[in-house]
């Protein structure tokens, strides 16, 4: 397999082919990472597409200062951010959310959701993403580059714009307040 | 040492980023305290957790989707197919430069056409010449010859 530094520079040659190739290998990995970080599949495909449709734009602009990955990440992770702004700015503008009806029917919606789900896996997989929603944009971050990326505390660093120090600790606070909203998870674990 | 600290000191073992005197106090705590062993036993359960939740698979050809969404954008955001973006602002600096050229080439002579006349009919006017010979109607050489020194 052609690594990534041959492939980004042949794209930035103009090659479709070696562009294609970076997106085959990334695009799991950034739709796993954007659906966890937004919790919603239904957005996620149109996502990944802007990420690398943006990715490809300023391709002639990547100098190698970080790894490819981590540079689409941060592209992924700059438009999550914005795209929360925006809920947020639609939900205060409907504010159907605020009344007892539109909570019960979404209290509804959830729970036939899992039924129909089915399986205790899936259930504890929504667990998952339900606390990790819970969690602040920083904390989630760091949590997914480590625990799903395994990315190295320099790589994360780099990756967020941030000290290797700050890394460690807000990992412990990510992960001490992960456990806290896991709680009933770890419960039926045992 | 507190237990807070430890606990960091833990969460920073678990991805093995402690030295050996850390790694030596942890591992002699994690025999005694059955909270740090649950700790690191939920972290691990927690990782796994994570990879289970992440369960988005795109379909086989969304790398062609996605390519085929780069090559429609790039079509209608650039006319000029295969011409390099330092070609297009060569062009582009050259066609303002001849633009400015023609505009300093027109208003410029203008001026200098509208100033040399001003000049004439002043001078016309004012010259000893235009009065005297303005009167008549028929001109010696003498007269010229005046009319030439005088302006």
């Amino acid at each position: 397999m052609t690594d990534d530094y041959t492939l980004v520079r042949d794209a930035q040659g103009g090659s479709h082919k070696a562009f294609e190739a970076l997106v085959h290998k990334y695009q799991r990995q950034i739709a796993n990472l954007i659906y966890l970080s937004m919790g919603n599949r239904d957005e996620v495909e149109d996502l990944v597409q802007e990420v690398f449709v943006r990715a490809y734009r300023s391709l002639p602009r990547f100098k190698f200062d970080a790894s490819f990955f981590s540079w689409l990440y941060r592209i992924g992770l700059n438009l999550c951010i914005d795209e929360i702004r925006k809920k947020k700015i639609r939900r205060i503008v409907s504010l159907d959310f605020l009344t007892e009806d539109a909570i019960e029917h979404q209290r509804q919606e959830h729970s036939s959701a899992l039924t129909s789900e089915g399986t205790l896996y899936d259930e504890r997989k929504e667990i998952i993403r339900d606390a990790l929603q819970q969690l602040s944009m920083e904390y989630r971050q760091v949590i997914l580059l480590r625990e799903y990326e395994d990315l190295t505390y320099e790589e994360i660093a780099k990756t967020l714009h941030i000290t290797v120090q700050a890394v460690k600790s807000r990992l412990f606070r990510a992960r001490a307040e992960l456990k806290i909203l896991l709680k009933d998870y770890f419960q039926e674990m045992v | 040492m507190n237990h807070k600290t430890l606990l960091q000191m833990l969460s920073a073992y678990s991805d093995g980023y402690t030295n050996e005197s850390q790694r030596a106090t942890v591992l002699s705590h994690l025999e005694t305290c059955s909270e740090c062993r649950k700790f690191l036993r939920e972290q691990k359960q927690m990782k796994a957790g994570i990879h289970e939740a992440a369960d988005f698979h795109l379909h086989h050809a969304f790398s062609a989707k996605i390519m085929a969404s780069i090559q429609a954008t790039e079509a209608m955001e650039i006319p000029w197919m295969g011409v390099e973006p330092s070609a297009r602002n060569t062009v582009f600096a050259l066609a303002v430069a001849v633009v400015m050229l023609i505009a300093v080439t027109v208003f410029g002579g203008t001026q200098q056409e509208f100033d040399a006349q001003h000049l004439l009919t002043a001078g016309m006017n004012d010259s000893l010449a235009n009065n005297v010979l303005m009167h008549q109607t028929e001109l010696s050489k003498d007269d010229v010859m005046l009319a030439v020194m005088t302006k």
